[in-house]
């Protein structure tokens, strides 16, 4: 039996507790502050570091949600079910046409189980592609892709070091504003939305700045790319040498985007510039773990292929060349950085010029004006296609050529001249004549319905 | 939302509940009649006899005094016990579910603040309502309360409907407080852009039928692929159109506006992209079929408005609400003249309180959808309040239904029991009935059901046989035929006695802004609960009766 007195053994008690306090309160201790991801924390316990140091807390993936905390708390281990359930609902929702409860369904769901990164990406593909095309208005198809849009950015706060996210709202910001078949609608709206409540301004949920949307897609894919090299992030939508090209490649669409839009200034030529710079002196500066070729940089010189061969004490530069034009021919490095030097020159953006104003007088049916535009385009691309034979490379390319070339055959036609033997481009129209009739065939329909 | 315009048939309800009431009462009395005779030999039929004039009395002879009494000993026992604690939990949802349904977003519509409120009430009294009256009378019986209640000159239907009244009264006024809270909380709550849609929109629906591409009537519209077949498609520039017929309109009422609002929600089908900017069009034709006078109003096509009820990009641009107001005077130009005309609405076409209207899609290649209930004249809108209640009074139904269910049950077994009873019921009412009528539907057309019924079905799962595959012939598939038949057939006259709780769930009107109808919706739920009260008590009373009392 204890001899102590009831007050002496509440002593003891009462000193037990404080002793054992000290070592609760150092391991224990929560973070006084959120410390930023890829830094190690700088408060709070033992335990508190050691869980951002191997990543294992809420906070060090993003932002918490307290309802989404407590939902998941209060379904006491259903949380599984629930969200079966919801994504069955949501499914359901969506074949019958039900958007706004599709949306609020979606809403749970990412309650239930907001660090799923695939929840992010399917709901969010969802809202933009899959719900958008089924309105009718095109300002309802663009509310739809906003939709989908703010839903990845939401992700993206919720989940701060997901490169696949920021990459997938950068194409659909990109991509699926860009290239769409209502792309010029978007484009527009993407700089001044529809919705009255933004006054003509950009919606600044997601485009505070008012830029053009291959910009914004441009800083979400620098972001996950940014996030890409963290070490406990993988992203798995494709090869690495393809996600890091984005941000550069985004460059290029806008520059030739605001081509298509008809501008040739300053901007354009600024635009390919800069394309060129961060497609070789950013993309092509990086280093790349090839698959049998050790390390290797898309843009590198000889003197820098010996220099990583020195390095590299299994792999010879026979063996880095041969693995340098491997990956290169499969990001297409030699052609882009081709296309965006010749595309920033001055000559090149005028010739642009020369054939979209042709090619807008054609349809405008001013037959005297787009003879002679189209017909001074032609000869000058044939002077830059002698100097850079490898921009035929890319269909796009050829397509535009021959589609100036018909054009320029029907205002001939038309002009009760007959074609000529010889003519600009001759070798581009001579080795793709199955195009040329296709592209014929859909010409000569665009003008029988009267242009 | 998609409502079934169908009104419920009181008249075939009402047969069809005396029928089921009556095969019930003789199947149970040839089964106690059987019994008899094995328990008490020739004289058992006489006692049974007996007992039912002494039922029938005492449920025609029952004292509203002592029932009285009995509700109100029932209601203070539930306050000592302390149920109404479900308020608590009440009270915690709505003081967090601001947490759970606003968000950055601005475009959050009223919806879902509609819908978590009258699912929270729902699903808040229904466990209560459960627990209340399977525990009440088997604690009673625990407790040899009841023992001393029987001794009394109260009679045990008595005590089953007091039962039934006491809980049903300490419901209604939960569901009155929290009905009156819910709604105080949903108008405080939703989003200042999202208060317009919280009215109650009164439709009016009309008939359906369709004309083909030459203009003959037609069964259906065009498929267009869609797998969702609720609608059917009319092709544009053609003769093809789908026709509404509106008849029984109170043109007394409607011509006081001088205006006769039509809203729609039809849907677009493209076959090619034509001017992306431009959204397809629509005309009506207003008909009157007795003097074959034409209307095409809006005099040019309008625009369709697809889905514009459905996104809050419209909240704030009235001009894309989906309504199509028709003045009184209607001028327009028949064709072959020249000169216009004018007619009245009210008088020249509309006829008899009908009116019809013919839609037609004005753009060639593409495709106009239609469904019965995507056209209706709107008459006049009532207040959010007016559905919203009706909604409550649902729930308030569901939670009657509950008590006599869960009541009754608790005369004849113990509480989990009874709990585990009544559970099933509501369940297979709320979730599995859709699915039961239409299997049975299905049964009852054809006299087969895709797939086949409970065993087929096993036999297809375990072989990964699909439903289209023929069963191999021989004695054990005439034998799984052969049982699934009786069974569904037993389905059939059983399918009577598991309520239809769906009918309860008056949630979607008032979530997408409507009136919630009396006769597709009211009625149903007052008639699904009336028709359980009587049966209910009956076979309560013969159970308490004849139940051992002192038995634990």
């Amino acid at each position: 039996m204890n001899q102590m007195s009831s007050r002496n053994r509440k002593l003891v008690y009462m000193f037990s507790i404080l002793a054992l306090l000290i070592p609760i309160g150092a391991l224990g201790m929560p973070a006084r502050e959120r410390s930023q991801p890829g830094q190690p924390g700088q408060s709070g316990g033992k335990i508190a570091r050691l869980r951002h140091e191997y990543r294992l807390g809420e906070t060090t993936l993003g932002d918490v949600d307290p309802a989404s905390a407590t939902m998941n708390l209060v379904l006491l281990g259903m949380r599984g079910v629930a969200g079966t359930m919801l994504w069955m609902q949501a499914d359901e929702q969506k074949r019958m046409k039900n958007w706004s409860e599709l949306e609020q369904t979606t809403e749970s769901i990412i309650k239930l189980q907001p660090r799923f990164l695939d929840v992010w990406q399917f709901q969010g593909w969802n809202l933009a592609y899959n719900v958008s095309v089924e309105c009718d208005a095109v300002e309802d198809r663009f509310f739809w892709v906003k939709k989908g849009v703010k839903f990845m950015l939401r992700g993206t706060n919720q989940n701060e070091d997901a490169s696949p996210l920021y990459h997938d709202t950068g194409t659909m910001m990109g991509k699926k504003m860009g290239r769409s078949d209502e792309h010029k609608q978007f484009r527009r709206y993407f700089k001044s939305d529809p919705d009255p409540r933004w006054e003509g301004q950009a919606d600044e949920e997601i485009n505070p700045n008012g830029q053009d949307n291959y910009l914004v897609a441009k800083e979400y894919y620098n972001i996950a790319n940014e996030k890409e090299l963290l070490p406990w992030v993988e992203q798995h939508i494709m090869e690495r040498t393809l996600f890091r090209s984005y941000p550069a490649r985004s460059q290029m669409d806008y520059a030739t985007a605001i081509e298509n839009d008809g501008q040739f200034d300053e901007v354009t030529v600024n635009a390919w510039k800069t394309a060129h710079e961060d497609w070789t002196n950013v993309y092509g500066r990086e280093d790349f773990l090839t698959t049998g070729g050790g390390i290797i940089k898309l843009g590198a010189t000889d003197e820098e292929l010996q220099q990583l061969a020195d390095e590299d004490p299994n792999n010879d530069v026979a063996s880095k060349r041969n693995w340098l034009d491997r990956y290169q021919k499969m990001t297409n490095y030699p052609y882009w950085a081709a296309r965006s030097k010749v595309e920033s020159e001055p000559e090149m953006v005028e010739t642009r010029r020369k054939l979209y104003e042709g090619k807008k007088l054609f349809f405008k049916q001013d037959i005297l004006q787009a003879r002679e535009l189209l017909e001074s385009g032609l000869n000058d691309l044939q002077a830059i296609f002698e100097k850079h034979p490898i921009l035929l490379d890319e269909q796009e390319m050829v397509e535009d050529i021959i589609k100036s070339q018909l054009m320029w055959f029907y205002v001939l036609r038309i002009s009760g001249e007959p074609n000529p033997e010889t003519f600009p481009m001759m070798n581009v129209w001579n080795q793709n004549p199955a195009l040329v009739s296709e592209m014929d065939q859909r010409l000569q329909e665009r003008v029988s319905d009267g242009l | 939302m998609f409502f079934d315009p169908e009104p419920f048939n009181m008249g075939l309800a009402a047969i069809q509940w005396l029928l089921t009431l009556c095969i019930c009462c003789g199947i149970a009395l040839a089964v106690v009649v059987v019994l008899s005779l094995s328990v008490s030999g020739v004289s058992g039929p006489a006692n049974v006899w007996r007992a039912v004039i002494r039922g029938v009395r005492d449920i025609v002879d029952m004292s509203p005094k002592r029932i009285g009494a009995v509700a109100s000993l029932t209601l203070k026992e539930s306050l000592r016990r302390q149920d109404v604690l479900v308020g608590v939990v009440f009270v915690l949802l709505f003081m967090f579910a601001g947490w759970f349904l606003s968000s950055a977003n601005v475009d959050t519509p009223a919806k879902p603040y509609i819908s978590f409120v009258l699912t929270a009430i729902r699903w808040l009294i229904l466990p209560v309502a459960l627990l209340l009256s399977c525990w009440g009378l088997p604690a009673d019986i625990k407790a040899r309360s009841l023992h001393t209640v029987v001794t009394k000159p109260a009679r045990r239907s008595e005590v089953v409907l007091g039962r039934m009244l006491g809980y049903s009264s300490l419901m209604t006024v939960g569901v009155a407080i929290m009905g009156l809270v819910g709604y105080v909380w949903i108008t405080r709550q939703v989003p200042e852009s999202a208060q317009h849609q919280l009215i109650s929109r009164v439709p009016q629906y009309g008939q359906l039928t369709y004309l083909d591409r030459t203009g003959a009537p037609s069964f259906s519209g065009i498929n267009v692929g869609d797998m969702w077949d609720y609608r059917s498609f009319v092709e544009g520039n053609t003769k093809a159109a789908a026709i509404f017929t509106f008849k029984d309109l109170n043109t007394n009422r409607l011509s006081q506006d001088d205006q006769l609002q039509l809203e729609y929600r039809f849907e677009v089908f493209r076959t090619h992209k034509g001017d992306i900017e431009k959204a397809v069009q629509a005309q009506f034709t207003l008909v009157n079929e007795q003097s074959g006078l034409r209307v095409p109003y809006p005099r040019v096509p309008f625009e369709v408005k697809e889905f514009a009820d459905m996104q809050a990009r419209s909240a704030e641009d009235d001009g894309r609400l989906p309504i199509i107001t028709i003045p009184r005077e209607l001028t327009y130009t028949p064709e072959g003249e020249l000169s216009s005309k004018t007619v009245d609405l009210f008088e020249d076409v509309i006829h008899d309180g009908t009116l019809t209207v013919q839609v037609r899609c004005v753009d060639q290649g593409q495709y106009l959808g239609a469904a019965r209930t995507d056209l209706f004249v709107r008459l006049p809108d009532k207040t959010f309040a007016v559905g919203y209640f009706k909604a409550i009074w649902g729930t308030w139904m569901m939670a009657i239904l509950v008590i006599v269910l869960g009541t009754t049950a608790s005369t004849f077994v113990k509480g989990p029991v009874a709990t585990l009873l009544t559970f099933a019921m509501v369940l297979t009412g709320l979730t599995l009935r859709p699915f039961m009528s239409g299997v049975l539907e299905q049964y009852q057309q054809t006299g087969v059901v895709q797939g086949g019924g409970m065993l087929e079905s096993a036999y297809r799962m375990v072989t990964q046989m699909n439903t289209q595959v023929e069963l191999p012939g021989g004695f054990l598939t005439e034998a799984i035929q052969w049982i699934d038949d009786r069974m569904l057939q037993g389905l059939l006259l059983l399918q009577n006695v598991i309520p239809d709780f769906t009918h309860f769930d008056m949630t979607p009107y008032v979530a997408n802004g409507f009136d919630v109808p009396w006769n597709n919706a009211m009625m149903p739920s007052i008639a699904t609960t009336l028709a359980f009260i009587l049966p209910a008590l009956i076979l309560g009373y013969f159970c308490l009766q004849w139940r051992e009392l002192e038995a634990k």
